[in-house]
């Protein structure tokens, strides 16, 4: 039996479908006006549809099911935070969209309890009841969601600090943490006396240190090698700046990890006594270029025979900036490789030589320079 | 047919005709059939007009498969027909007749031995000559000539690097696509890959079928020992014109290969000013150069011409037309540039005349205008592919396979007198 409450609730959803509709086929399909307008209907629907299964189906009659109200039993907070939800939102609209969408869901949250909870105070003249009917209605939406962000605020927590601390530190904490999780956890498996409020208590205050600890490490920043990397940004799709002969301190590290590629390589350059040779796979002789296949990837092996370190640069030409009109040299390049190791270059030339050639392969402070021709 | 007499025998014989000859005819056409089945499969043996036949080897690599497997078909088929006689004997000697259930018994140590012997003694035999060709057949250190070869929806690209092939010197890479040009009895290794799905590359009379796989660069040997075309087509499932996907291998004694290196590395001309091939580079310039490369042609400043199937081919890459009209074939092999009387002078040449003939390229008069005008005027017509624009969302706007061009007839006819001149 529908009642008040479900019907303004699905005629809602009956709102939302029409202008769904109209926005799908008259305004735009992929844009996140949809997506809101698919929200609020889907979201109307799921409450309409709790309001009967809560309400409308324990009620005996319609008469029964709009009894006259009970008095009220307590001032709610839930007017706040939708004050709150609209100043946030509208300092959104001038400020930052996550600011905007924090008051949105502050707007939205704050919004369905109030409506609910005032609702469920008028659903019977027994308030227990009422509380009752409330918590049917929104236990299922308000735990899921409170269990999200909690999780959500811990994970966020934990990330500032191990971002935070440096790699060495990161590993202990990780295994101290784990272990204190499963001490504590294999204690309470074992002593029922000990869970209930003194498990509640600890869990409070290992996420209180848990989320106090993620802001601690939000001030303090990333550690400062992350940092160098994430604001100077060294290594874009283009290039990056470590095709030197220089060691770079990022991209070089663990350099002495080695590949022992055979079947698909389609040349292998080497260095030795600081000069550059290359073969071409097939032919066993030394050549002065190698022929790559246009638009396809191929890998080239780099093996370092010599004393020094060096590494594999491919030259692929130029990219002219489209704003700025400044041409910034295209290259790849291997990690700087030790004696004895190899590397692997995998690369792939959408345009012929002649438009963009010559390309070349060459390993920085060694002689020598290998063209790389696509036809 | 056996009738009973009876009382009334009349009767009886006319219900035996009804029930028994029906099965019987019925028989006799499942018979009938399945001989007629068997006859066309041993006769396809005797065919003389069949280029990928697998037991007609032109070069030591499918001579060595060739070998191998004229000794396994007889002791596989032998092995076949026994067992395949032995189940059906066994199938109809014990066919369920209401019989009581035989006495069960477990084991008969002789036979099972002996059973289990016998095939292993024929799986070592074979084994050990299989293992013998597989290896010979990986062998590459003896190598005399190196070619990339890249499959491609619905397409093989052959390019050959700089290197010196029995005093022939390749100064600069030959990029060609369709037909495989090599040397009479060199060792030719293929680098294979592919720039989108895996193919597979076989030439049935110059070696067995070796997979290209994106990413990977799959080694292949080829040799010919006389000089021919060779047939062969891609053995790997790779889509909608899988089937359409040929190649062909042209072998070429050593002087002819040197004279198709010569022309291969000859500089691009341009039309002459006032013709209509001249009209026809323009019209190439307009529209085909957004995914085919002739290299050394020039744009109106004076600029290099660069394709870009980068940009509108999924896979990246469009077959070069440099030097087409030096090949008998384009669209994967698929269609011929020569009409049929001079395809049938080039095929039906012999070893020591088809050089010549080959590296006559096509000429106007033999030049198959039909089957390249339908295909300027709409090529996914010709050929299944993806090339229709309303759905290459899945690919991002790309195209695989050439696009319906919208070519007006004038256009047309410009664009085959400037192809004509790609020699």
């Amino acid at each position: 039996m529908f009642t008040t409450g479900s019907k303004y609730f699905f005629g809602i959803t009956g709102l939302s479908a029409v202008a769904l509709l109209v926005y799908l086929l008259f305004v735009n399909p992929n844009d996140i006006g949809a997506a809101a307008l698919f929200g609020a209907l889907a979201g109307s629907a799921l409450v309409g549809g709790l309001t009967i299964f809560t309400r409308d189906h324990d009620a005996a009659t319609a008469e029964e099911a709009v009894t006259a109200a009970a008095e009220p039993v307590q001032s709610g907070f839930w007017p706040i935070v939708v004050a709150l939800g609209v100043g946030v939102l509208l300092l959104g609209l001038v400020s930052t969209p996550v600011v905007f969408v924090l008051g949105l869901a502050a707007l939205v949250v704050g919004g369905a309890e109030w409506i609910i909870a005032d609702w469920a105070e008028r659903a019977s003249s027994d308030n227990a009841y009422n509380r009752f009917v409330r918590e049917r209605a929104l236990s299922p939406l308000e735990f899921p969601v409170l269990a999200a962000v909690g999780v959500a605020v811990m994970g966020y927590s934990f990330s500032r600090i191990m971002l935070a601390v440096n790699d060495k530190g990161a590993p202990i904490i990780f295994i101290v943490v784990a272990a204190g999780i499963l001490l504590v956890g294999s204690f309470a498996a074992f002593n029922p006396s000990f869970r209930g409020k003194v498990l509640a208590t600890i869990a409070t205050l290992a996420a209180v240190v848990l989320v106090l600890a993620g802001i601690t490490g939000g001030l303090v920043g990333e550690r400062k090698e992350l940092a160098e990397v994430s604001h100077n940004k060294p290594y874009t799709n283009i290039s990056h700046t470590a095709c030197t002969a220089a060691r770079d301190p990022f991209f070089d590290k663990k350099t002495n990890q080695s590949v022992d590629l055979k079947s698909a390589v389609i040349a292998t350059v080497t260095v030795k006594d600081g000069k550059v040779t290359a073969q071409g796979i097939g032919l066993n002789q030394d050549v002065s270029s190698i022929l790559v296949p246009r638009s396809n990837y191929v890998n080239i092996k780099f093996n370092n025979n010599d004393s020094n370190d060096y590494r594999l640069v491919a030259n692929l030409g130029k990219k002219v900036d489209a704003n700025t009109k400044l041409a910034t040299a295209v290259q790849s390049c291997t990690q700087l490789t030790s004696n004895g190791h190899s590397q692997l270059l995998t690369i792939s030339i959408p345009k012929p030589s002649i438009a963009g050639g010559p390309y070349t392969l060459t390993v920085p402070g060694a002689t020598g320079e290998i063209e790389l021709m696509v036809p | 047919m056996m009738l009973r007499k009876t009382s009334n025998n009349t009767e009886t014989h006319m219900e035996s005709t009804e029930s028994v000859t029906p099965r019987k005819r019925f028989s006799s056409r499942i018979a009938a059939l399945g001989a007629g089945l068997a006859g066309t499969v041993f006769l396809t043996g005797c065919a003389k007009n069949a280029p990928q036949d697998i037991f007609q080897p032109k070069g030591p690599n499918a001579k060595s498969i060739n070998n191998l497997q004229m000794l396994v078909f007889p002791i596989a088929g032998v092995v076949g027909v026994l067992v395949l006689a032995l189940a059906f004997y066994i199938f109809i000697k014990f066919k369920d007749r209401g019989q009581p259930i035989p006495s069960q018994s477990h084991g008969k140590p002789v036979v099972e031995i002996v059973l289990t012997i016998i095939p292993a003694l024929i799986l070592s035999v074979v084994g050990v000559f299989t293992f013998r060709t597989i290896f010979d057949l990986a062998k590459t250190s003896d190598t005399q000539m190196v070619i990339n070869v890249t499959g491609q929806q619905w397409w093989w690209e052959y390019d050959y690097p700089s290197q010196t092939v029995d005093g022939t010197k390749i100064d600069t890479p030959i990029i060609t696509s369709g037909q495989l040009v090599l040397p009479v009895g060199t060792k030719v290794l293929l680098r294979e890959t592919s720039r989108d799905v895996i193919h597979s590359y076989w030439i049935p009379a110059l070696n067995g079928k070796k997979d290209a796989v994106p990413g990977r660069i799959n080694l292949l040997r080829l040799q010919a020992d006389k000089p021919g075309i060779y047939a062969g087509q891609c053995t790997e499932f790779c889509g909608l014109s899988h089937a359409n996907m040929r190649m062909e291998a042209v072998a070429l004694s050593k002087d002819d290969f040197a004279k198709w290196v010569a022309n291969q590395q000859a500089t691009y001309t341009s039309p002459a000013d006032g013709t209509l091939a001249k009209q026809g580079e323009a019209v190439f310039l307009n529209q085909c150069i957004r995914c085919h490369q002739i290299n050394g042609l020039k744009k109106a400043d004076g600029t290099p011409a660069i394709a870009a199937p980068d940009e509108n081919v999924y896979a990246g890459a469009a077959p070069n037309l440099t030097h087409l009209m030096s090949r008998n074939t384009f669209a994967g092999a698929m269609f011929d540039l020569l009409n049929a009387q001079c395809r049938k002078d080039v095929w039906g040449a012999s070893s020591d005349t088809v050089g010549a003939k080959y590296l006559a390229g096509v000429s106007a008069d033999c030049l198959n205008q039909t089957d390249l005008r339908a295909w300027l005027r709409n090529a996914p017509a010709m050929k299944p592919m993806y090339a229709n624009p309303k759905k290459l969302g899945p690919t991002n706007g790309k195209y695989r396979g050439m696009p319906y061009l919208a070519l007006s007839e004038d256009d047309i006819d410009k664009v085959v007198a400037f192809l004509s001149t790609l020699k």
